[in-house]
Parts: structure tokens; sequence; C-alpha cells
């Protein structure tokens, strides 16, 4: 999960404090550290969206 | 249409009593008249082996692949047949996708959706070597969708099956494409996706050509543009139609009677081509006999009762249709996981299971 889910206030997050955003234009992953530009790397596009995080969901098939 | 007279209707009473008579409006002798029963004797003891013995069983037509079958079963009633029928579609068990643990879901298609449609994939394993689940399933309203871990799976009640598909731009496409299976890699899903993970020793039971797998390849899961992925691990369980429809091993049973035509009279000429053309093809057939051209009845089973001929004054009055009462033409299509015969015989021992156990509970009353 490290990564993807939302850093808290209390949380320090030691190892990587990245994220991955999607590009708005090309829907291309964007990894984004505090303080970088939000714009994405391959278009320019300043329209980013967080990624939806990998948390394990239990449905029924039914 | 014009109205018949009374006079040319022929009466109930002089068709067989094991027959049903269908005229233009009404179906007579049916079922109801007295007793499901249709040799229903007071003055006799009934005798189960005497009843038994004239069962007759007879295979009339099974596909290639054996997933279709069509056979007959005589001298029974509707109740056994119809028992028969409801047991195939609810109570014969089969595996299917009960719990799926989506670790990613970012195509456009919703969790719950995307989950629905897995479950009504069908699985090609043979359900025998399985045993039904301990616990219950547990809603997701009751316990919700948040999980700490996967469980591992019981390898006498679980199977496995785990997709991980991304789609990507695919960087060689002709810069005219315009289809997206061109464009892109893994646009669409398809149940070829799903990979079989043995459990335990469950690799041991089965040889490399009949793995745990879907019943085609070609079912499509789900659609993705590029970035897009779905990561899940699916377990399934063993379950009967009852339940859910996604355990039914049938696509269809289904059963009918026995159509029978009688011809009272000589058709011949323009009369029999035109009794010919208002049954199904194959069911009249046209005879030479000197110089004239009747009308025999060929194959009455092909007739699919549309009581057609009725519309025809002429050829009403000598036509007789009816349906064998104790001539039950089953039609089962298997979904892929057993044979079509192999679900028959297993829908016989889930009745014999259920007779023994109320001839249990009614010799426990009976003390």
């Amino acid at each position: 999960m490290d990564g993807s889910a939302t850093p808290g206030p209390g949380q320090a997050h030691v190892k990587s404090n990245s994220m991955i955003y999607i590009c708005g234009e090309c829907h291309g992953e964007n990894e984004i550290k505090p303080k970088d530009a939000i714009r994405c790397r391959e278009c320019g596009y300043r329209i980013l969206y967080k990624k939806r995080c990998r948390k394990l969901m239990v449905y029924d098939a039914r | 249409m014009v109205k018949k007279s009374a006079a040319s209707v022929p009466k109930a009473a002089e068709f067989p009593s094991d027959e049903i008579v269908m005229q233009e409006e009404v179906v007579l002798n049916t079922y109801d008249e007295c007793t499901d029963y249709v040799e229903y004797d007071d003055t006799k003891e009934f005798s189960i082996v005497d009843y038994c013995s004239q069962i007759k069983v007879a295979m009339v037509n099974e596909s290639t692949d054996k997933m279709t079958l069509e056979f007959d079963i005589t001298r029974i009633e509707a109740p056994i047949a119809n028992a028969l029928r409801r047991i195939l579609i609810a109570e014969v068990p089969t595996m299917a996708l009960e719990k799926i643990y989506l670790y990613q879901n970012t195509s456009v298609i919703q969790d719950e959706v995307l989950c629905h449609r897995l479950g009504l994939l069908p699985l090609r394993v043979d359900p025998r070597g399985f045993q039904f689940p301990t616990e219950k399933v547990v809603g997701i309203n009751e316990k919700g969708v948040d999980c700490e871990e996967e469980p591992t799976g019981d390898p006498a009640r679980n199977l496995i099956f785990k997709i991980n598909v991304t789609c990507t731009k695919n960087r060689n496409a002709v810069p005219t494409a315009t289809d997206p299976k061109q464009l892109y890699h893994n646009s669409s899903v398809y149940s070829r996706a799903f990979e079989w993970v043995p459990i335990g020793k469950q690799s041991g039971n089965y040889d490399k050509k009949n793995v745990p797998k879907m019943v085609s390849d070609d079912i499509l899961v789900a659609k993705l543009r590029p970035g897009q992925e779905i990561e899940a691990s699916c377990h399934a369980v063993k379950g009967i139609g009852r339940d859910h429809a996604k355990f039914s091993p049938v696509a269809t049973a289904s059963y009918r009677l026995l159509p029978t035509i009688r011809l009272n009279a000589e058709i011949s000429g323009e009369a029999a081509e035109r009794l010919q053309s208002v049954f199904s093809e194959g069911v009249i057939g046209i005879e030479k006999k000197g110089a004239k051209r009747i009308a025999v009845v060929k194959d009455a089973r092909k007739d699919t009762c549309s009581r057609n001929v009725f519309r025809h004054e002429d050829l009403a009055k000598v036509v007789q249709l009816g349906k064998n009462k104790q001539h039950f033409i089953f039609s089962v299509e298997s979904t892929g996981a057993l044979k079509s015969a192999e679900l028959v015989v297993e829908a016989c021992k889930v009745m014999e299971t259920k007779c023994r156990s109320l001839r249990k509970q009614i010799e426990a009353l009976l003390g």
C-alpha cells in the first residue's frame, strides 16, 4: 500500500513520500513528490487525478 | 375462420385415456381430470417393482461434444418428470466463483458489477471432487467489503483463479489504426486471462489437459483502455442452483410430451400438400398409392403442436391431434462442467437421496 495511500498528518513517510497521479489528458501515470510541479511529465497537462489505492476489498460474486 | 358445428368435434372419450386431446381451442383429457397417476386403479395394490419395470429410457440424440442431450422416458407421470427437470435446474451442484478478493480495479466497470459478472462465468471442473463450503455465505452488507487478508482456501472446498491484466498502448500500431485491438494491448479482458492457482495438493488431481478453467476462453469480461487494470483473486465454491443461478449446471432442461397425429381419412392431392404445409417440416410425408399421392404421418415427434391444421375446415374434420401422457421427451443442455448424460445421472442420485430422507422421516414419525 506504500506510495498510494494518502499520507495523514501524523503519519511520517520515511521511505518515499511520492504519490502516483494519473494525467487527465494522456492517462499516463506520474510519480510526484511534494513541492514538485503539478504537471504531467508526458504531455504537460496540469490536471492530475489520484490513482486508486491497491487495497484489498472482498465482494460476493452474486 | 368458420366455427365448426359441435357434431364434428370428436369427444374426449373416443381417445385412449393416456392421451391428451388437442382441439382447436381446448385441451381435453389433461392430468387434472381425475388424478396425476394415469394408471390409477383402486382394485389393485400398487407394486413398485411392476411400476419400475415398465419405465423405459431411450437416448435419442446426443451432440458430438456431449453437451446437449435428448432422451425419452416412457411410462412415468408428470410429477416425476417434473421433479427430474427441477432437480437438474436447481439441485445438481457445480462450482462457481463466489468470493472475489479485488486488489485493483481502475476500469470503468464498477467493482460490484464486475464481481457479479465474474460469478456468472461457467467453470469447467468436475464438482464431484469437492465438498460444500462449511460456512454459509456472509453477504458483503453484513461483514463489509473491507478485508485484512485473503484466506488461503481449503483444497477440498475451494478453487482459486487469479487475474491480473493491465491495458497498455501498442507502440507498434499502424498510425492509421482505429481498432482498439490494434491500438492497445489487453483492450478486452477475456475469460482466458484467468489463471488457476492450485492450493495444497490440488495440482496432483488434474492432468495437464484437464486443468480447471473457464468453459470457454472467449467470454468477454470487461474492456480496458491504457492505464486501466484489473487485479483480483477469485475463490470458487460448490453450490446449487437453488441458492444462485450461477450454480445451475444446465442452460435449459425441459421436457415435452410426444405428439400424436391421426389421419382418420385418406387425404390426397392438393389437400395432402396443404396438410404437409400446415405442419412443421418432416412431420407429414407424401406417399404414392397407385395414381394418387396420399399424406401419411412420417414423424409426429417433430410437430410443434401449433394446431395450425384446425384453421383448414376440411382437414380439421379428419385430423386428430393429441399428446402421449406417458412419453416424456427430455432435452438437457449442459453449461459445460459435466456432460449432459452425467447431469441426468447426478439428478437421479439427488432425487434418490431426497426420497431416502423422506422415507427416514416418515419411518421416524410412525415409530
